[in-house]
């Protein structure tokens, strides 16, 4: 027994020593030339690495050369057990404008090897708030609406593409 | 006794050296794979050259043409549709035929295969028809007849053309970008993907009596082009939705059946 915990308190220490050494600017730079391949850009953001993760200031986002979205600030942060995707203050180009509110003030995803198949997160912005979840084994996304009165005013197209249950909540689900 | 800590907390110590210099060795192998450079934005993906349709009847004749009414303009337009074939004379590779704008009828001209009128190069004589060609693109025009059967088939030629000019207002265009909403009520647009790309956008509802209705575009229709930018991306969309209250002229390809169209918009 005490041979097992002092295995697993040497594993431990390794496991931190790695994340410490490991070049997650690197590992950004790769996630970037990845996301190239699905025509989705990140440029112009300033990178920042700290012990455990890397964050991200004025980011712009670009969708098939177009620009999508302004980023102030992304924290990613990896702890192997739990890794975490933060993104503050994002403003939507004026083109999405017209069919969504261009403000969001957060987006939280994390993901856990207690839950492995399973990525979920939370929204909140002009649009209200949402719940997150992508499952990796279906490849489904699924992301549940509390829509704000700014939407459910001005922004009635966008809530005829989701779908409406009993609670008055929305729902949107793709297979990606 | 006390050598014996020591020994133990040396042998510690070793050992998490150990574990953290290997730890650094795997992150040197990491970084050896893993690229050194992010992606950065090139400008000159960006830059493209704005679509400009130069009209040079406007060019030769500016002044005549501002005096003009602008129905008056739109029925002199450069259109075949405002043509029509009194007589014909020859074979498929040679011949004559008298020609006249619908708004003139009795001003006639005579043109041979080969020459060309009001832009349109006379290219075949038919028994009741001839082939006129402009910007590699055949239009029909049938011999005038006042009988039934030769009325269906002139308006048969003017189905076939492939040029149809429509006006727009910018006060709709502004509405219409001010209150996108609307344009979905009116009309329903999916993209149309081939191999898993999108090869243009098909028109799959159109509100009757809407603006829309009225301006050339048909159920099933699938556009491929608009001023000469593929449709083939949200991308290329974008670019001109963003653009629509700069230009002047929007010129749209559309695919219905087996032929292509051109749709050309003035906006004023």
């Amino acid at each position: 027994m005490v041979k097992m915990y002092r295995f697993f308190l040497y594993f431990l220490f390794f496991i931190v020593m790695l994340l410490l050494f490991f070049p997650k600017e690197n590992l950004f730079f790769a996630l970037e030339k990845e996301l190239q391949t699905q025509k989705v850009l990140i440029v112009n953001e300033k990178i920042d690495e700290s012990l455990f993760g890397l964050s991200l200031k004025d980011a712009r986002v670009m969708v098939e050369k177009m620009e999508v979205a302004n980023i102030k600030e992304a924290k990613i942060d990896f702890f192997l057990l739990y890794n975490s995707l933060v993104l503050r203050d994002i403003e939507l180009s004026s083109v999405v404008g017209n069919f969504f509110p261009t403000h969001i003030r957060f987006v939280k995803m994390h993901y856990t090897i207690f839950n492995p198949l399973v990525v979920s997160g939370n929204a909140e912005g002009d649009f209200g708030t949402a719940k997150i979840e992508f499952s990796m084994k279906t490849d489904k996304l699924l992301i549940h609406l509390k829509p704000s009165k700014k939407v459910l005013q001005e922004f009635k197209a966008l809530l005829r593409m989701l779908k409406k249950d009993k609670n008055g909540e929305y729902s949107y689900e793709k297979t990606l | 006794m006390k050598k014996l800590s020591k020994n133990r907390l040396l042998e510690i110590v070793i050992k998490l050296l150990f574990f953290a210099l290997l730890a650094k060795f795997i992150a040197l192998i990491a970084l050896w794979f893993l690229p050194a450079e992010g992606v950065e934005q090139s400008s000159a993906n960006f830059q493209k050259m704005p679509y400009v349709r130069a009209n040079f009847h406007n060019l030769i004749e500016p002044k005549k043409r501002e005096k003009k009414s602008h129905n008056e303009s739109k029925s002199e337009a450069l259109n075949i549709r405002n043509m029509i074939l009194i007589a014909l004379y020859g074979d498929e590779n040679s011949g004559y035929v008298i020609v006249a704008k619908k708004t003139l009828p009795t001003k006639t001209t005579i043109v041979a295969v080969g020459e060309s009128y009001a832009g349109y190069k006379l290219s075949k004589i038919f028994l009741n028809y001839v082939i006129f060609t402009k910007n590699s693109k055949e239009y029909i025009l049938h011999l005038q007849n006042p009988t039934k059967s030769i009325a269906k088939r002139v308006n048969i030629a003017a189905e076939q053309e492939s040029e149809i000019k429509e006006d727009v207002s910018r006060e709709d265009l502004k509405y219409y970008a001010k209150n996108p909403t609307e344009i979905w009520r009116d009309i329903s647009i999916n993209e149309l993907k081939r191999s898993g790309k999108i090869i243009g956008f098909k028109v799959t509802k159109i509100r009757k009596n809407s603006k829309f209705s009225k301006l050339g575009l048909q159920r099933g229709d699938i556009i491929i082009e608009a001023n000469a930018i593929a449709l083939n991306s949200y991308k290329a969309v974008m670019q001109i939705y963003q653009n629509i209250d700069k230009i002047d002229t929007l010129s749209l390809k559309v695919k219905r059946g087996n032929t292509e169209k051109e749709i050309i918009y003035d906006i004023h």
